[in-house]
């Protein structure tokens, strides 16, 4: 622990980490100890355990329906084999297209909606509310609702696409032209409403001057949006665009309840993947692989931008 | 700022036509829930129809929808409270007694961020046997135990949120006044975070109670939480739509509730600090 | 590591990781009404799947329970998503569950692996309620090996062809196709004379078992199998691909618009609701052909065995029509074995059987009494002989069984979808599956 004591007030202006390193009374240290225990109690053994056995079972071939398969030590046969799993690779392309097409859209209506929102519109306090149910919506509900609504033969998103003349019967789960666009669509249908809430707040709390002063350059419309409050919203949407990113990569109950993965592989994103191949062919230690191999892609990815994002700062020092 | 009123007319109608697209499905799901089952699968809308009550009755009583809901309350507000409980006292640590910008901080806050990564499916095995092997799988604890693993890192990251601008002299002046940290923590700090305590709160619950995979595997009968329940109306042999829907409805109504009612703390709490 | 050291490994990490949790948890949350029951006591924990035999059974559990002073407590979890709960409980050789409700294809790996028992010596202490001569005899065969009877019967059912004799007559067809050259033209012909209204014909696309159980028909009908004659798995044989890419056209010619989604249902609601003019699937649709609430071609389906497409089709052995069993299976690691085996002999017995013929949708019983019964004859005339009939021809070795069953149903599922899908040929998806099994399984 290299917590730095800055106890009296006019110490406060000098940087923690080049301050001289203070002893700390052995009462005091516990009485600090003691406020990271109880999250320490939960997170530490879990943290624990997926480390342990998934060590376990990322070097054994275990299958469940084998007994004594668990005993079977492969060393890297897992690894070696998920490089060379074509599976695999169409999973992450699927999930790729998943996160830019469904998170970019998000983002682009998102705040669209958030700008306009951002004024006079009667009912405001009432549409702030509506809009957050999709969003809590539990995703197993949320997908099989959109399963019966696209349904070709007695969907109701078919019966006004027959409507307005554009035929009633496409089956867009089905067709893997029309099957990953499907779940993208409910992926955005769920998720917009988040990034209008948050963007929305932004805009609310955003110092008025910068605008005051841009109009009376003459700024107005787009050019005020572009040049001031774009800029000014940057922070937020670089963290809005992080934890939507975060969540849609985990995407599992919206496809798990639409397609299964379905027609072909075409709509088979690597968490659902890691779950077939765990949970359904019972390949537990080659499912556990894939999912090791998977996090630690996505933390090299993610992590540094995270940490940045979230105003953290990485420093290398001696511990 | 004068706007003309055509302009607003415009912005408006945008914006219902996006509401429009939110809550539309939500409205079809409804009226699903009370149509018969003959109604629900017809091929043209049935837009006129007595409404069948008995469906949510059938949920409710006969699909062990009441059951799944007290189950699901508990596990829900035992993770979330345990969540805070665990969450504040390192929130505090990480902002009050080490300055937010200091190593330490944000070591602990990244690890914590790193967890909310990795995604489920990987630590799904693990924690079934670990808890098997104690006897915390096939009731409500094991799985309580997991959905607070999720809550604390939740409650970590908005408390943090909340606290990084919290003036530090405020503690300090308390420890110079002879309180110890946890004295300090509960008289200065707890008054000021009630928001984001109802904010995590909530969130916590949401995610507890919308969470699928873990509540799959490591409850039984009994012990079903709502998702898994819903889940399974989905029989091999014939769907029973309207009960499905009547489900979801019910499933879905008391955190669509609870979020309204503190919305005005989402999106700070949503967002981790991304909007203050 | 051996198993046990590595169970207690796991076990420390667990305890020291979650006693202290769990002391905690105890003592904060009184709310959770449930904790773990060992199955002592008289109790026996049932998995079952959510089917009209097991509402029978809870509407009659109370005589059971009051006769023998067991109590059962049934369980049903999502039909996908049962079999991963039975074998996370069984790897770690959980008496969770004493029962298990499942079909043949998994109970037979069950056995294998040795996660379910015998139940020949605790035959006796069931025999007021049933014995094993009580089933009819196609339907315990696929449970029984090399003397052992690991599985009661609850349910079963083949595989057929269902056609409208209306619009077969309507358009001038002579009857039900014999050969699978001849079931595709028929299929053409429905869907040009009927101007698109009507499809030719309709079968489950969607992934894994949905599509294989039906395909499976096609494969042996081309002369397939899944192994080849050293018992080798051997799914890109001529004979399959040929197969695949047969079903794959006759969908996409002649199939329904979304076929590719289709499950067990959906393509039961399309064949009732007139949208196509054959179907092959389990003998368990005739009941829903014929119920005339809810279905539109009540009193005008034809059943007819699965066409061949080879010439010399064998009479017995390699069919291509089904023989699929859904029973329930004793857990090695229940603790309450008697207990277990008397609900297991009760709740397939001739009297419950009986009831359920009378309560609900049970086509499928299993008891010989019940089968020659009047009620049975009563409500399912329209078809019984043609069931029987599929039964008595049906291949126990229709789909692959055993600890291996799930992952070639996956892999083939999936070449199959993909073919369908139109993302990649039958020659080449098979060949993928061919190879991954290859890598998959232990030669």
């Amino acid at each position: 622990m290299t917590a730095t004591a800055v106890r009296a007030p006019a110490r406060r202006a000098e940087k923690p980490s080049s301050s001289p390193r203070r002893r700390i009374s052995k009462r005091n240290f516990f009485a600090r100890l003691s406020l990271a225990l109880p999250a320490a109690v939960v997170v530490v053994p879990l943290l624990a355990i997926i480390v342990v056995q998934g060590i376990d079972l990322v070097t054994h071939a275990e299958n469940l329906t084998r007994p004594g398969s668990a005993d079977k030590f492969i060393g890297w046969g897992n690894f070696t084999r998920a490089f060379s799993d074509p599976d695999l690779l169409g999973s992450i392309r699927v999930t790729l297209t998943y996160v830019v097409a469904g998170v970019g859209l998000e983002m682009i209506i998102g705040v669209g909606i958030a700008l306009l929102l951002n004024g006079r519109i009667p009912g405001k306090g009432v549409i702030r509310a509506v809009i957050l149910i999709p969003m809590v919506l539990t995703p197993v509900v949320a997908g099989l609702m959109w399963r019966l609504l696209l349904d070709p033969t007695s969907g109701f998103v078919n019966y006004l696409l027959g409507v307005v003349g554009l035929g009633n019967d496409h089956a867009f789960l089905s067709d893997p032209a029309t099957a990953l666009p499907a779940i993208i669509m409910v992926e955005i249908w769920q998720n917009t409403p988040f990034v209008v809430i948050i963007v929305l707040a932004g805009l609310e709390s955003l110092d008025p001057s910068p605008f005051e002063a841009a109009e009376l350059d003459g700024a107005r419309g787009f050019g005020l949006l572009k040049n001031v409050t774009l800029p000014m919203l940057g922070p937020v949407l670089a963290v809005v665009l992080l934890l939507r990113i975060i969540d849609a990569v985990k995407t599992f109950a919206l496809v798990n309840t639409m397609t299964q993965g379905g027609p072909g592989t075409s709509t088979l994103t690597i968490s659902n993947y890691v779950y077939r191949t765990g949970f359904q062919t019972f390949d537990i230690g080659y499912s556990t692989t894939l999912g090791l191999i998977v996090s630690v892609a996505l933390l090299i990815l993610i992590f540094p931008t995270a940490g940045r994002l979230m105003g953290l700062r990485i420093r290398r020092s001696r511990g | 700022m004068k706007r003309r009123p055509a302009a607003v007319a415009v912005r408006s109608i945008v914006v219902y036509i996006f509401v429009l697209w939110c809550i539309a499905p939500i409205i079809w799901l409804v009226s699903t829930s009370l149509k018969s089952d003959v109604d629900a699968f017809s091929p043209t809308p049935v837009w006129f129809f007595i409404p069948q009550f008995e469906n949510y009755v059938n949920a409710w009583v006969d699909g062990g929808m009441g059951q799944s809901m007290l189950i699901s309350t508990a596990v829900g507000c035992a993770s979330a409270i345990l969540g805070i409980t665990a969450g504040l006292p390192l929130a505090y640590l990480t902002t009050q007694i080490w300055p937010p910008e200091s190593t330490g901080s944000s070591r602990a806050t990244l690890a914590i961020l790193l967890l909310t990564i990795v995604p489920p499916v990987l630590s799904l095995t693990p924690f079934y046997r670990a808890l098997f092997g104690v006897g915390l799988t096939g009731n409500a604890f094991g799985l309580t135990i997991i959905h607070t693993f999720y809550a604390i890192l939740l409650a970590v990251l908005i408390f943090r949120s909340f606290l990084v601008n919290f003036p530090r002299e405020i503690r300090e002046a308390a420890l110079i006044d002879g309180l110890g940290e946890w004295r300090a923590l509960l008289s200065t700090i707890l008054p000021n975070v009630w928001g984001a305590m109802a904010a995590t709160f909530v969130l916590a619950l949401i995610q507890s109670w919308n969470e699928f995979l873990y509540a799959l595997v490591l409850t039984n009968g009994d012990s079903q939480t709502v998702p898994v329940t819903i889940a399974g109306f989905l029989s091999f042999f014939g769907t029973n739509w309207a009960r499905l829907t009547a489900a979801g409805v019910i499933g879905a109504l008391p955190i669509v509730i609870f979020a309204i009612v503190v919305r005005k703390h989402m999106a700070r709490g949503l967002s981790f600090g991304g909007v203050k | 590591m051996s198993t046990t050291s590595k169970q207690v490994a796991r076990r420390i990490v667990a305890g020291v990781g979650l006693s202290a949790l769990s002391i905690s948890l105890a003592a904060c949350s009184s709310t959770s009404n449930t904790s773990s029951d060992s199955g002592s006591g008289g109790t026996v924990h049932v998995l079952a799947e959510d089917i009209s035999y097991t509402d029978n059974w809870k509407a009659l559990l109370p005589e059971f329970e009051k006769e023998t002073g067991i109590t059962v407590k049934i369980d049903t979890v999502p039909y996908s998503d049962q079999a991963s709960k039975v074998l996370l409980n069984f790897s770690q050789k959980s008496d969770a569950y004493d029962v298990v409700f499942t079909d043949n294809t998994y109970g037979t790996g069950y056995y294998q692996s040795k996660y379910v028992d015998d139940l020949t010596s605790l035959q006796d202490s069931g025999k007021d309620f049933s014995t094993f001569s009580d089933f009819y005899a196609p339907y315990i065969s696929p449970m029984q090996k090399d003397g052992a009877t690991f599985g009661l019967p609850v349910y079963g059912e083949s595989t057929w062809l269902m056609y409208r004799k209306d619009l077969f007559e309507q358009y001038g067809i002579a009857g039900p196709p014999t050969t699978m050259d001849e079931l595709k033209a028929d299929a053409a012909i429905i869907q040009e004379k009927s101007g698109g209204s009507v499809a030719g014909i309709t079968l489950r696309g969607a992934a894994g078992i949905q599509s294989v159980y039906p395909w499976a028909g096609f494969l042996r009908a081309f002369g397939g199998s899944f192994y080849n004659t050293d018992g080798k798995i051997d799914v890109n044989s001529p004979e399959s691909i040929n197969a695949a890419s047969f079903w794959s056209d006759l969908l996409t010619q002649y199939g329904p618009a979304g076929v590719g989604n289709f499950d067990w249902e959906q393509n039961r609601i399309a064949f009732t609701q007139g949208k196509a003019a054959m179907t092959i699937d389990a003998t368990a649709n005739g009941p829903y052909n014929e119920d005339t609430s809810a279905s539109t071609i009540a009193g005008k389906v034809g059943y007819a065995p699965i066409p061949y497409a080879i010439d010399n089709p064998p009479a017995t052995g390699n069919t291509d029509n089904s023989l699929n069993v859904h029973a329930l299976y004793l857990s090695s690691y229940s603790k309450n074995k008697t207990a277990a085996y008397k609900f297991m002999a009760w709740a397939t017995s001739p009297d419950v059987q009986a009831k359920a013929v009378q309560a609900g949708e049970a086509v499928g019983v299993t008891a010989n009494s019940v089968l020659d019964g009047p009620e049975y004859a009563q409500k399912y005339g329209a078809f019984q002989e043609a069931v029987l009939g599929q039964l008595k021809t049906g291949n126990p070795d229709y789909l692959p069984a055993g600890q291996d069953a799930n992952t070639i149903i996956t892999a083939v599922g999936q070449a199959l979808s993909q073919t369908l899908a139109g993302e990649q040929s039958a020659d080449s998806a098979l060949n993928q599956a061919q190879k991954s099994l290859e890598e998959q399984l232990p030669q």
